[in-house]
């Protein structure tokens, strides 16, 4: 966990002249947006990308979700994810749009997983990305069940998609280790900003 | 990978084998066919005898045959054969539409919601 001292800071100068407001980003700030940065960029790649079958994605930008949860917790994978889904949204023009809500349920699903994770003990990229991956799958797909296609023979579709989800977490989780190996992150937690 | 990273996957696995029995074992057969012409029901029958059902629509008569278990639409005016290619129904929320002749054909089990909804 972070000091206060490190947080973002809002001054309002008051004194003399006309009202200015100063916003300072903190260190932790820069990191996220450097990280949603990214992951917003593998999201817009990705949403261009045909997929064989609807819902069935690799979902590239949870490697940066991955990467973040393990070097920095929870609290800064929780922001990276949202601002992810709603600068990735604004960007591709799905904003509030059904795609726009699957994303959402996928990343909310997703950070339940990791939240899963993160209270295992010692649990590295590789589980933390297939709970998320999983989690992703299952919050998608009640929306997409519940809400958008309530048809009682679509959770046929489950476990197709499920050996997906496995599979691409299983690749993500891999890709992330690797990532995290460049980073110079050791061990859970204990990254240098 | 540490040994956790190795349970999850462990259990991840097993979860996603389990889905595959889970859902696409023998639960969710239909038992009753439903017949609708032109948007009102026009007979709705328990999948337990061989019958066979004939239903008039604006293009001529559409044959619905039942057997124990499933059902299917064995003739049906129209250029495509859309619902008669549909083979036999046996799970609750199949269905084959026959569109120029306005018959649909559903299954329904005993746990069933709806077949789609639109907006």
């Amino acid at each position: 966990m972070r000091s206060d001292s490190e947080a973002g800071r809002i001054d309002t100068d008051g004194a003399s002249g006309p009202r200015a407001t100063r916003v300072t980003a903190s260190r932790e700030d820069q990191r996220i947006a450097c990280f949603v940065a990214l992951a917003v960029a593998i999201h817009a790649v990705e949403a261009s990308l045909p997929s064989p079958l609807p819902g069935m994605k690799p979902g590239l930008a949870n490697i940066i979700t991955i990467a973040v949860v393990v070097a920095y917790g929870l609290r800064a994978a929780i922001w990276v994810s949202a601002l992810r889904v709603l600068a990735g949204s604004l960007l591709i023009g799905s904003f509030l749009s059904p795609t726009f809500w699957l994303s959402a349920a996928g990343a909310a699903g997703a950070l339940a997983g990791l939240a899963v994770a993160t209270r295992l003990p010692a649990a590295g990229a590789m589980g933390a990305s297939v709970l998320a991956a999983q989690g992703h799958m299952l919050a998608q797909f009640m929306v997409a069940w519940l809400w958008f296609v309530p048809h009682p023979n679509l959770p046929a579709l489950l476990p197709p998609l499920l050996t997906a989800a496995l599979v691409f977490g299983c690749a993500n989780g891999a890709i992330a280790a690797i990532m995290l190996r460049e980073m110079d992150v050791h061990s859970p937690g204990r990254a240098t900003p | 990978m540490s040994r956790t990273d190795t349970l999850i996957l462990l259990f991840s696995s097993i979860a996603v084998a389990s889905s595959y029995a889970m859902l696409w074992g023998g639960e969710g057969a239909g038992d009753r066919a439903t017949v609708w012409a032109d948007g009102t029901e026009a007979a709705s029958v328990l999948l337990d005898t061989n019958r066979s059902i004939e239903v008039e629509g604006p293009a001529g008569t559409s044959v619905i045959e039942i057997e124990p278990g499933r059902a299917r639409v064995r003739s049906s005016p129209g250029a495509r054969q859309l619902c008669v290619r549909q083979g036999w129904l046996s799970r609750a929320g199949d269905s084959a539409v026959c569109l120029p002749n306005r018959v649909v054909v559903t299954i329904d089990g005993s746990e069933r919601e709806f077949d789609a909804i639109g907006f």
